[in-house]
């Protein structure tokens, strides 16, 4: 082999080194990513808040691995319960911290988690496994969890911002129970109709704007005055044009209620609630629920 | 062999040469043993005359290959589930946001190499058409392009499948440039989408087309562009070196002999060599093991940097597909974005009429483009010494204008990707963007 020839046989060889050592490091992150997910030290967490409370065996029972609910019908899967692995255990991890703290039963018994899932009623990502995607804080994601923080920017509990995503199926202007905000928005909302159609409720001849899909406008639709404080949302722009009408669409007609911020957001969670409901016949809730 | 004809060798038609002339004739018949050149010269091995840039293109192709035939395992084609399935890559699949991520970056790299290999092919006059005897290298430049559209076509097919807002919109600016063609593009848009608008039917073809159609077309056209450059001689540089070799015989000409005295004891002479093939030989190596060797180092490299960077530049996904939310604004893949950029300058308003840009900015210089491109090994009149040269000074000129051409698409292509926001206004990439309005 002549000099020249072991020259470039060299640079090669330092080169397949290098690339086996770079493919190499790429391959050991990458193992060690999917064996040691970030869920998978939360499971360890919750196992031991479920051993303090509940002793070692409890603990031995504690789901291991991925957990999902698939609801077939809605074609949705939750994959909620992989970190809140215990939300379906007895009221002694009640007030436990989460993830491990269990759910209040009272709900849970018309809508049994293994049913229903998670996310139908609190918002958030089901398809997803880490914390900050699968509450829904992450950008294109466009339904987040109904939590207490997001619950305070409209000065309502957490309970009664949820109030929207149990009329997504209860659609009904007769009161449900459990849904005290709804009830009263739909005690006022008759006088809506005396412009406006609304789903159920015909008007002949409505001088004002279809309400009847309403919720199904994107929040892109809607058109923010210039130099508009606060965050921006469709909750906040009714909220805002019931209150001031002509305060968000100048040259409106429409009255100004005298209505409290609390009233606005009931309304205006009831008018955001009324979209196609997309729900199977056995899915249906029965009327007067 | 039985008596009825048949033999169980027709079920594995092995080659078994009865004779030594069939034999031999399996020799020099067979591709393999000749795919690559017995010899090849320091210059042509050497980083400097072509950065590899063509190998290392293909094997990036390698890379997509082998994480796309994981993802055609996972991925389904159908505008319920495709945005579903892809969610389930990322989240649940083994390794699965890795090899997406991998699939997406190798993508972008691929056209980033392309594009680069087409500049070292167009600055070292490798494309030119004198060369040695029975090459005629302009054949692989136009296979070149033709590669170069595909690999276009690909990343372009590829872009819609996840079926998210990205996808949907860019595909559907995309398909409206084409339908901007004269005569026949609503006919084209149509003949893409398989329908008025982006759905179902063009999702099914995008992804035959991605996964099966192209694919194919791809690899037979690489195996080609392959055998054209052992059919053209080599690297251009070859002819260089092989008229290098030349000059200098011709300038020290062999000498006879010469006489030569050993301590004034013995006098001789001796014969003393430097034609052209011996020059040659002197200056070049065994072809097979160099070339396989560099071939190894650089599919680790490629594939080490390609699987690192899909580790940390992970695949975004946005909202699923909304035909009646259009994003503003709505962009093109990047690298059609100098387009997307030529056709917002030359769509002006003069009083009432507005001038729409779309077909000049979008059909017509892409297409003179793409034609000077292809014709420009029959145009290009400078000597044969010019090919394989980097900057040769005959070339100057051209050379010029192409870098400028090259300059001016990247400008308007780093300019639409970074500043470009609502109605297309100039916004800087540092102002925060303006928020997304929420639902809540």
């Amino acid at each position: 082999m002549s000099d020249a020839t072991s020259r470039f046989a060299r640079a090669d060889f330092r080169l397949v080194v290098a690339g086996g050592v770079l493919l190499l490091v790429a391959l050991v992150v990458a193992f060690v990513r999917e064996v040691d997910p970030p869920w998978s030290a939360v499971q360890d967490d919750v196992r031991a808040v479920v051993f303090e409370r509940m002793g070692a065996e409890k603990a031995a029972g504690v789901p291991e691995g991925l957990q999902q609910i698939w609801i077939e019908p809605l074609d949705r899967v939750d994959r909620c319960t992989t970190c809140h692995l215990t939300i379906e255990w007895s009221s002694e991890l009640a007030d436990a911290p989460h993830p491990a703290r269990s759910h209040p039963q009272g709900l849970l018994q018309a809508h049994p988690v293994q049913t229903f899932g998670c996310t139908l009623c609190h918002g958030g990502q089901g398809w997803a496994t880490s914390t900050a995607a699968a509450h829904g804080h992450v950008d294109f994601w466009e339904e987040p969890l109904l939590d207490r923080a997001l619950a305070k920017e409209y000065g309502l509990s957490r309970a009664n911002l949820m109030e929207l995503r149990c009329a997504y199926c209860h659609q009904t202007l007769e009161p449900v129970k459990g849904m005290p905000l709804l009830n009263a928005a739909k005690e006022r909302v008759f006088d809506c109709l005396d412009c406006h159609r609304l789903p159920g409720l015909e008007n002949e001849k409505p001088s004002a704007p279809d309400l009847t899909r309403e919720g199904e406008k994107h929040p892109s639709k809607y058109v923010f005055p210039p130099g508009f404080k606060g965050e921006r949302s469709a909750l906040r722009w009714h909220i805002e044009h019931l209150l001031d009408p002509k305060k968000m669409s100048p040259g409106s007609g429409m009255t100004k209620f005298d209505l409290t911020r609390k009233d606005a957001a009931g309304l205006a969670l009831l008018v955001m609630s009324w979209r196609r409901q997309g729900l199977p016949a056995a899915w249906t809730p029965k009327q007067g629920d | 062999m039985s008596d009825d004809g048949w033999s169980p060798r027709a079920l594995w038609r092995g080659f078994f040469p009865e004779t030594p002339r069939e034999g031999a004739d399996a020799i020099v018949q067979n591709f393999l043993l000749h795919a690559l050149p017995v010899r090849i010269t320091r210059r042509a091995l050497s980083w400097l005359a072509s950065g590899w840039l063509g190998t290392i293109t293909l094997h990036i192709f390698l890379v997509l290959c082998l994480t796309g035939g994981v993802l055609l395992f996972l991925y389904v084609p159908s505008i319920e589930r495709a945005y579903a399935s892809v969610k389930d890559i990322e989240f649940v699949v083994s390794f699965g946001s890795w090899i997406r991520g991998t699939h997406r970056i190798s993508a972008h790299l691929m056209v980033a190499a392309v594009v680069l290999h087409l500049v070292r092919v167009f600055l070292t006059g490798a494309y030119k058409k004198e060369g040695a005897p029975g090459a005629f290298r302009p054949l692989n430049w136009w296979v070149g392009i033709m590669l170069m559209m595909l690999t276009f076509g690909l990343s372009f097919t590829g872009y819609l499948l996840p079926w998210d807002q990205l996808a949907y919109w860019a595909i559907t600016v995309g398909t409206q440039i084409a339908g901007s063609v004269p005569l026949i593009g609503e006919e084209l848009r149509q003949l893409m989408l398989g329908g008025d608008s982006v759905g179902q039917p063009a999702l099914l073809r995008f992804y035959v087309l991605h996964c099966f159609v192209l694919p194919a077309f791809m690899i037979y056209l690489i195996a080609y562009h392959m055998w054209r450059i052992r059919k053209d001689g080599g690297l251009a540089v070859t002819d260089r070196v092989v008229g290098d070799a030349r000059e200098t015989a011709r300038i020290a000409p062999p000498s006879p002999g010469k006489t030569y005295t050993l301590m004034g004891a013995t006098q001789g002479v001796s014969a003393q060599a430097s034609s052209p093939a011996s020059l040659l030989a002197r200056d070049s190596e065994a072809g097979g093991v160099s070339i396989v060797r560099r071939t190894i180092a650089i599919f680790l490299i490629v594939l080490a940097v390609c699987s690192l960077l899909g580790l940390l530049i992970p695949a975004q996904l946005e909202e699923p597909a909304n035909p009646a939310v259009t994003p503003n604004p709505a962009k093109a893949p990047w690298y059609f974005l100098w387009l997307q950029e030529l056709v917002s300058i030359l769509t002006f308003r003069v009083g009432d009429t507005l001038v729409d840009g779309t077909l000049l900015g979008g059909v017509v210089i892409p297409g003179i483009l793409i034609g000077l491109l292809a014709s420009w090994p029959l145009l290009d009149k400078s000597p044969a010494a010019a090919a394989g040269v980097w900057f040769h000074p005959s070339r100057k000129r051209q050379n010029r204008v192409f870098l400028f051409l090259l300059f001016t698409a990247l400008v308007l292509t780093v300019i639409g990707t970074f500043f470009r926001g609502a109605y297309w206004a100039w916004v800087w990439p540092w102002d925060t963007p303006h928020a997304h309005t929420r639902w809540i």
